[in-house]
């Protein structure tokens, strides 16, 4: 009996012993292994089993009849719709408002245009990085020539050397320049960050095209996005004409009979302090007027003093120059601008009223005449030859609306799909660009994020102070799984983030419904990282690229000397998000979130208030005492290495 | 008897005639006086009591829409319509102090190297390129050469190669090719491959098909002697490389020299007519080469020499070394402002160059009436 | 036995009936409208608050159903001697009103279910309640107290703005020196009102229309009209984006209401008439469906001069027949019943746990009170802060210093009057603004300028003013300064 009961006892007091044994020694290995003190945060998942193959954005999802790009035939008949999400062109017949055919055209068709006999209709390929041709008799490819790094937009023009057509590469900030026949690139003159938009003046010497971001600046300098005007014949760089303070502009046309050139812009103020939303405080809709001969721009306000018309896209004008039509993405509703209005407002306007013009929130009525309501999302518009019809592409409702452009009454619509609101991605997306939520809807999610990323700039948020927290604003590509969020790491999930906080901080409303927050996480789940340009088709990595890798995951620096485990990229940056999704100080203020690396060449500025340019100055500037990884043993070589490793991330 | 002679005499009349023409015809085929390139007939000068911003010009270039560029102490000057327009650190260039330049001529970009940082120079916009903030090498810009999609930049710290298209860095210095030390002084553009002038490590070729450096140095390794001639560049110390039309052209401050591709050929001042062993600059026309050195500008095509210098007196002259006669000196009514010449332009028409006090305007001497045939560039 | 037994069952069953038809819910008509309804003939009593000089004694609150006669009418307001500006709730379910419970009792907030039981008191503020009106969440927003006939009597406690949860105590929203007098929400959830002030002339005081978010936060000016009115009432948002009221020279019921709007668009030009074709005197406008307005106007219905129900398309050339006229009664507010879109609701962004906020001003220089034609004003090097310690009576509470860039940041006390002076080099006082505006506990308030054009959007910069420390002044620090005036 005695032994029975020392057995037991010894068998506990050994049980009780591994215990503590396993507990302190599992304590020390997450104390060491996150450099946390405090962890009540930590757990085995910051750092194991973690597969990206599991996450929303890896797995397949619905695809959706959104219409992209939109050509309309010479003769009206016919209007071509580009269907990005199912790698299709579709052609409809304008009188019965039916699709007629589709064309599987592989690398999502994005922009359209035609050639001046409706013949070949060119199709820039976003994915593809390539301009397809289609003949429209057949609706068949017959030709395909690279250009730069996810065309978006494309026109066509005739020059006295010939056919040229110009399109926009959103990707690698340049332009290409093509001739039709033979179809080849002639050159690449650089744009902006972002170009997005492409029109050609009517005498087809001049090109200009729209940037969507502002250029490369730091956290606190003012932000300017530009025109670019380039020479479709000789693919030289005319202008850059410089918007301050501007920028999301996704459309731009030419004004017959005047010398303008019409872009809708977000005039925005980041560098103030949110301490609320009304008067424009956060953003407010514009049109740039850029004159054709010397360049100069004025900025309008298309906004209202009490109601906004958020995040403006495509815009067309009648062929009379005397009607602008400008789609807002966020505000279901297209603009009409009277232009001759407009021009006389402008000719009575002194220089410092027409500098201050884009301030005065009562300005637009003097020439905005009216707002056609439309369905969810109108992006790209197009106009019937005789400006009678007005083609507006309501992305997220699958359907392009009909509108009888001198009456401004609908006439009906062109159904591609059903909406998609049984996908609750697509339903996401509708709050995601869905101004409505905001105060006197002023700005949707999408306002800051086009197309889920980066805008380039860096807020100041609404704090107890006022101006001590400007941050950089992130990308929401791939952050599914990479909880918690915000910079400080005080958001657990998204649906917090998202949530009443966020309401209260910028929205200024109340809080986005429970089910709509759902669908808005989901649609955010959904987004994969940002493209990669630099990794090659087959997943090798160049030897730099190999270099770099093996900078990264370092454990001693070539001269032997270990790497203190705290200082090695990959204890934070750990694969295969890049992040252990820990907080850590990084030498610049405090402990920060870290976030993660995936589409990191695309992101710019960098660290938490957008101080950083570009990724070298993450250690040639703010990392002189090897805070942020030890990196003062790296010659330039290595440096540029380790950033060609991170670009393909 | 007088079909003889008059045969005779019409041979001779010919031949007369011959002699007399020839000259003018071979003057006419290239240059003036019988010479294989154009004689300059006079200098305007501009410095600084003219309205240029500083005394010294590192580097002068005509664009392909005809507007001249200069690279100044203190920033870049622009002429057009007769008058510079000034581009400085206000208008957003990184550094004042300009000492490259090179045209994109597709799409007319300008890229301008400094003391501190690559700009390029769009129509207005300038972005630049700093080794904080960019995969540029060095700060310090001592020459810039586009070569299809790649601009190469020759900085202190190594050569960087930078893709136009994805714009990625490359960069080359002693650690990763045969390159003897990163002090990289200059960068020329050939066909198919890059020549690289290395302070103190000669010539390096880089072939862009099979991605191979191969150095060219001095056969002799002496600094300050020539012992073997004609065997290789002149001098480790290359200060300038230029290439066209086949040729490669090395500036040293020990002279110079000219490479076919096969054949080297070296000058020094003491025997040739170089005007002066310490060359800081050679910008080729066709087979030409005007050399801007410390005291005053020899062109050559390596066989005859013209000098435009400054005398003891003061005066500007012009000496002409033909093959197999005696200099010719000629005074000139105007003269460089500086002898010190850093940056030569040439084109048939005139040729500019930079000087330590300011900038010179070359004109020509009209050739006579029948046609020239000087290379257009 | 039995028959006792079945006669207690049927009176059982009576009273059971009557007791679940008392509880039931008898659903009112859509389109039903609720009116403010007086008698032609009243006992004159003199009327000391604007209550008393609007609604006289047997003043009532009803509800008609179509076809809106008297047959279809149903008293909401009981038993009270006097009632009036019913609002409904966005439910249409409720109908919201003052009232007075006796001629000497103070006028407060009632509430009626429609389709339900009768009035029931909601507030029992000294001095009274008026003018109620809704929040998206229900709370009620008010105004108290009752101001009296001549209300720009500094010497009164001003009438502010409370708000009120179900079954909670009442919050003071707005805190500046002149009285509210009526107010209304938005679609985009603030709270519209009308407040008066002292002209800068000093003579006839003035009304205009400023707005504030749910919890009192972002005091501003909505539209200033070039040529103020003394008396303005019944701000309401009507269709096509405008937003009518009701002006008058002489006051408070008097026969020269005129109904003039402005356009959310652009608020601060001048008020256009809204119905140009009728004579005064409009009582209410109110907006109902189809983009229609209720309009209760007197003298416009035949030989009648009782004010009398019209409805009207928003774009009406006329007021056609009333819809609504009655010999023996004024139809003085017509409120249409029915369920609509809430406003936009707000979270508050107060913390209570501070007693100060901070105002942030982008640029001191940038003002509208300089034109281009003047000479180039002085710059401004420091900016007084002033608040009203008790009416009239407004003090210093310290300077603190402009940056180069024009911008001042200040911490101030939160729910009190301030007004600011901006002073320049030579100590010359640049520009005064009196103790308007105020701040609510951790409210950060912004502004572009001093008195600067409405309705700008600020220029994108990053003001000095942030990176400096942050003056801190309190009624404390007010003892140290020495400025005392009499405002």
């Amino acid at each position: 009996m005695k032994r029975w009961w020392f057995s037991v006892a010894l068998i506990l007091a050994g049980t009780a012993g591994a215990a503590l044994w396993l507990k302190s020694g599992w304590t020390d290995h997450m104390r060491r292994m996150s450099g946390q003190k405090d962890l009540a945060k930590v757990t085995c998942f910051n750092c194991h089993f973690v597969s990206t193959a599991r996450l929303p954005w890896a797995k397949p999802r619905p695809h959706h009849d959104a219409p992209a790009g939109l050509a309309v035939s010479p003769d009206g008949k016919k209007i071509y719709i580009a269907l990005d999400d199912r790698d299709e062109v579709a052609e409809a017949d304008t009188a019965s408002r039916k699709v007629l055919r589709r064309a599987k055209v592989a690398g999502r068709p994005f922009g359209l245009a035609l050639d001046a006999v409706g013949e070949n209709l060119f199709v820039t390929c976003r994915d593809g990085d390539r301009l397809a041709v289609l003949d429209t008799q057949t609706m068949s490819e017959t030709a395909s020539v690279p250009v730069g790094m996810e065309p978006v937009a494309v026109a066509f023009c005739r020059t006295a050397a010939g056919n040229r057509l110009v399109v926009a590469n959103s990707m690698s900030d340049d332009i290409s320049v093509l001739s039709v026949s033979p179809l080849q690139e002639l050159g690449r003159p650089s744009a902006g960050r972002d170009p997005f938009a492409v029109a050609i003046t009517p005498d087809g010497t001049r090109a200009f095209i729209a940037n969507r971001l502002v250029s490369l600046a730091t956290g606190q300098s003012i932000p300017a996005s530009e025109i670019t005007e380039i020479d479709p014949m000789t693919s030289r760089t005319v202008r850059h004409e410089s918007l301050e303070s501007a920028h999301q502009s996704e459309g731009i046309c030419a004004v017959p009979s005047r010398s303008w050139m019409l872009a809708p812009l977000v005039k925005v103020r980041n560098l103030v302090p949110i301490t609320q939303v009304a008067n424009g405080w956060v953003m407010s809709s514009g049109l740039a007027v850029t004159d054709i001969n010397n360049g100069d721009v004025i900025q309008m306000p298309l906004d209202e003093a009490n109601n906004y018309f958020a995040d403006p896209a495509g815009i067309v004008v009648d062929p009379a120059g005397r009607r602008a039509f400008v789609a807002s993405g966020g505000g279901d509703v297209v603009t009409v601008v009277d232009l001759e209005r407009l021009a006389g407002w402008l000719e009575k306007a002194d220089r410092a009223t027409k500098r201050e013009a884009i301030y005065d929130m009562s300005l637009s009525p003097e020439y905005v005449t009216a707002r056609i309501p439309t369905e969810r999302n109108p992006k790209q518009l197009a106009l019937s030859p005789d400006g009678g019809t007005l083609f507006v592409a309501e992305r997220l409702a699958d359907s392009i609306l009909m509108v009888d452009a001198k009456r401004l009454v609908a006439q009906g619509r062109i159904v591609l799909g059903d909406g998609g609101l049984n996908d609750p991605i697509r339903r996401g997306e509708r709050v995601f660009t869905k101004a409505g939520y905001t105060f006197q809807n002023q700005f949707s999610c999408r306002s800051c994020h086009p197309d889920g990323h980066v805008d380039g700039l860096s807020y100041d948020f609404d704090t107890s102070g006022i101006g001590d927290n400007l941050l950089d604003n992130r990308s929401l590509m791939g952050v599914a799984g990479t909880e918690p969020f915000k910079w400080n790491g005080k958001n657990p999930t998204l649906e917090v983030q998202c949530g009443p906080r966020f309401a209260r901080v910028l929205m200024r409303t109340d809080p986005i419904p429970q089910k709509e927050l759902l669908d808005l996480t989901t649609y955010i789940k959904s987004l994969p990282p940002h493209r990669v340009a630099t990794r090659s088709a087959d997943g090798t990595l160049t030897p730099s690229q190999e270099r770099g890798k093996a900078i990264f995951f370092a454990t001693r620096t070539p001269d032997g000397k270990e790497i203190p485990y705290e200082r090695r990229c990959s204890t934070c940056h750990r694969p295969p998000l890049y992040s252990v999704r820990l907080s850590f100080d990084v030498g610049t203020g405090g402990l920060f979130d870290t976030p993660h690396l995936l589409g990191i060449a695309t992101t710019a500025p960098y660290l938490h208030d957008g101080r950083a340019q570009t990724l070298e100055e993450l250690w040639t500037t703010y990392n002189t005492n090897d805070m942020h990884g030890v990196s003062s043993y790296m010659n330039k070589i290595q440096l540029n290495d380790l950033i060609e490793f991170l670009k393909t991330l | 008897m007088k079909t003889k002679l008059n045969s005779l005499t019409l041979a001779a009349g010919l031949a007369l005639c011959l002699l007399l023409i020839a000259p003018g015809v071979r003057a006419a085929a290239t240059g003036t006086d019988g010479l294989p390139f154009p004689l300059i007939d006079r200098f305007e000068n501009f410095q600084m009591k003219d309205g240029m911003p500083t005394h010294k010009a590192h580097c002068v270039l005509r664009a392909s829409d005809g507007k001249l560029w200069v690279g100044t102490y203190n920033g870049v000057l622009v002429r057009e319509d007769g008058k510079f327009r000034r581009i400085g650190v206000e208008d957003g260039l990184s550094h004042k102090m300009v000492l490259c330049m090179v045209e994109d001529k597709r799409t007319g970009d300008m890229w301008i190297g400094t003391m501190r940082g690559l700009n390029r120079y769009s129509a207005g916009r300038i972005t630049s390129y700093l080794q904080t903030d960019s995969g540029l090498p060095n700060n310090v810009i001592y020459g810039v050469d586009i070569l299809g999609d790649t601009l190469w930049v020759a900085t202190a710290a190594g050569l960087g190669a930078l893709n136009l298209k994805t714009g990625e860095w490359t960069i080359y210095d002693q650690s990763n090719t045969v390159m003897h030390e990163p002090w990289v002084y200059s960068v020329a553009a050939a066909k198919d491959r890059i020549f690289v002038g290395v302070w103190g490590g000669g010539i390096l070729e880089y072939e862009l098909a099979n991605k191979i450096f191969k150095e060219h140095r001095d056969p002799d390794r002496d600094f300050h002697f020539e012992l073997v001639h004609d065997a290789g560049p002149i001098n480790d110390i290359t200060s300038w490389v230029a290439w066209e039309d086949g040729i490669l052209w090395q500036a040293t401050y020990f002279g110079m020299a000219r490479y076919d591709g096969s054949r080297w050929r070296t000058w020094e001042e003491k025997k040739s007519p170089l005007v002066s062993n310490f060359v800081n600059f050679i910008e080729p026309h066709g087979r030409v080469a005007w050399v801007g050195t410390d005291r005053g500008i020899s062109v050559t095509d390596g066989d005859t020499w013209v000098n435009y210098r400054t005398n003891e007196k003061g005066e500007g002259i012009v000496e002409i070394a033909r093959p197999g006669r005696p200099v010719e000196t000629r005074t000139m009514s105007t003269k460089l402002p500086n002898d010190f010449v850093l940056g030569i332009w040439v084109d048939d028409q005139e040729a500019w160059f930079a000087t330590s006090d300011g900038l010179s305007h070359a004109y020509f001497a009209a050739p006579p009436k029948s046609h020239g045939v000087a290379n257009a560039k | 036995m039995k028959a006792d037994r079945i006669a207690q069952i049927r009176c059982f069953a009576v009273v059971l009936l009557l007791l679940v038809g008392a509880g039931c819910d008898r659903p009112v008509p859509s389109g039903s409208l609720v009116l403010t309804k007086a008698p032609a003939s009243v006992a004159m009593h003199p009327a000391t608050d604007v209550l008393d000089a609007r609604y006289p004694v047997g003043s009532r609150v009803v509800l008609r159903e179509a076809p809106f006669d008297a047959r279809h009418e149903r008293i909401l307001s009981g038993e009270l001697v006097a009632a009036g500006s019913p609002v409904v709730s966005y439910n249409g379910q409720r109908v919201f009103f003052v009232g007075k419970a006796a001629a000497a009792s103070d006028w407060q907030i009632y509430e009626t279910l429609l389709a339900g039981w009768g009035p029931r008191v909601l507030t029992s503020m000294p001095g009274g309640a008026m003018s109620p009106t809704l929040l998206p969440n229900g709370n009620l927003v008010f105004i108290s107290p009752v101001p009296k006939v001549n209300a720009a009597k500094a010497s009164q406690r001003p009438s502010a703005l409370f708000v009120q949860s179900t079954g909670g105590q009442p919050r003071q929203l707005t805190f500046g020196s002149g009285p509210v007098l009526d107010s209304t929400v938005l679609s985009d959830g603030r709270i519209l009102f009308v407040a008066m002030q002292s002209s800068s002339s000093g003579s006839t005081p003035e009304c205009a229309l400023y707005t504030i978010n749910n919890d009192g936060t972002e005091i501003t000016a909505f539209s200033e009209q070039k040529n103020p009115v003394p008396l303005m009432e019944q701000p309401r948002q009507i269709s096509d984006g405008r937003v009518a009221f009701v002006v008058s020279e002489a006051g408070p019921s008097a026969p020269d209401g005129l109904a003039e709007f402005v356009r959310m668009a652009r608020p601060c030009q001048d008020g256009s008439l809204l119905l140009s074709y009728v004579k005064p005197h409009v009582l209410s406008v109110q907006p109902a469906g189809d983009n229609n307005l209720l309009v209760c106007a007197e003298g416009q219905a035949g030989n009648s001069t009782l004010p009398a129900v019209f409805r009207i398309s928003s774009s009406a050339t006329t007021l056609g027949s009333p819809l609504l006229a009655d010999s023996k009664w004024g139809f003085q507010e017509a409120v249409e019943v029915s369920a609509h879109p809430p406003p936009m609701g707000r979270l508050s962004t107060l913390d209570f746990t501070k007693h100060t906020g901070k105002i942030l001003c982008l640029d001191a220089n940038f003002t509208r009170d300089v034109s281009d034609k003047d000479p180039p004003a002085p710059a401004a090097t420091r900016v007084r802060v002033t608040a009203e310690i008790s009416p009239g009576i407004a003090q210093a509470l310290g300077e603190v210093p402009v940056q180069a860039d024009g911008s001042f940041l200040v911490e101030v006390p939160a729910d009190t009057p301030l007004g600011f002076e901006v002073i320049g080099q030579d100590g010359r006082i640049l520009r005064r603004q009196p103790t308007l505006v105020w701040v609510r506990p951790g409210e950060n308030r912004s502004c572009i300028g001093c008195h600067e054009p409405p309705n700008r959007a600020p220029h994108n910069h990053r003001p000095l003013a942030v990176n400096a420390p942050v003056p801190c002044l309190s009624l404390e620090t007010a003892k140290l300064a020495k400025a005392k005036f009499k405002q």
